[in-house]
């Protein structure tokens, strides 16, 4: 399944890049996605963040679809 | 009933259009200005970035469980984005209620879950021309 993962602020430093598509299979977590994109960057690993779907912050367990979109959010400062 | 909004426009003199309500004894208002040094460095202007579309909605969301949470009447707020020179507002939160003590206690939780939840970030600073 093809997926869409948006990348903000720090993230998207530490990634070098506004968004990019995985493939995962059926049947994948939002917390597996999550590990998946830690592993892509060194700085990510040590960094907070929460991941986004489809624009809400999903229940644990929640299984992504294809053409989800999902984001990288660290830690916020609005305000 | 609860209204929030996100501009690039500068935001001074907002004033959400309201409407008098006889049973509310609070009204309270918080203006977020940008202050003139971050990490204590001086700057001109924070720059702030949104996650569009879900910022909004976790306004929104944040805004109606304040409601329902504290028993407020109306929760209204207005963010900027954008570069946001010092002094100016980054954010505005109008509360009303029937004692201000709820008023209090719901502003107070809502700019909380804001700075946990809502997705907008200080991406930058512009320095000021003293400090370059």
């Amino acid at each position: 399944m093809h997926i869409t993962v948006k990348c903000f602020a720090e993230a998207r430093d530490a990634l070098a890049r506004d968004e990019f598509q995985m493939d995962v299979p059926e049947g994948t977590t939002v917390e597996v996605v999550a590990e998946e994109i830690r592993r892509l960057s060194s700085q990510l690993a040590e960094m907070p963040f929460m991941l986004a779907l489809n624009m809400e912050y999903p229940p644990e367990g929640t299984l992504v679809k294809e053409g989800d979109e999902l984001a990288v959010i660290p830690p916020v400062s609005g305000g | 009933m609860v209204s929030v909004g996100i501009h690039r426009e500068k935001i001074d003199g907002w004033n959400f259009n309201l409407l008098p309500d006889p049973q509310a004894g609070a009204e309270l208002v918080l203006t977020g200005l940008v202050r003139d040094a971050e990490k204590e460095e001086k700057i001109g202007a924070l720059v702030y970035e949104e996650y569009e579309g879900m910022a909004r909605k976790e306004l929104e969301r944040i805004g109606t469980e304040a409601v329902e949470r504290f028993g407020i009447a109306c929760l209204h707020c207005v963010h900027r984005v954008g570069t946001i020179p010092v002094g100016e507002a980054a954010i505005v939160v109008l509360v009303r209620s029937r004692h201000r003590q709820e008023a209090f206690l719901a502003m107070s939780w809502f700019m909380d879950e804001l700075k946990r939840f809502v997705p907008i970030w200080k991406v930058g600073t512009v320095k000021t021309r003293a400090a370059k």
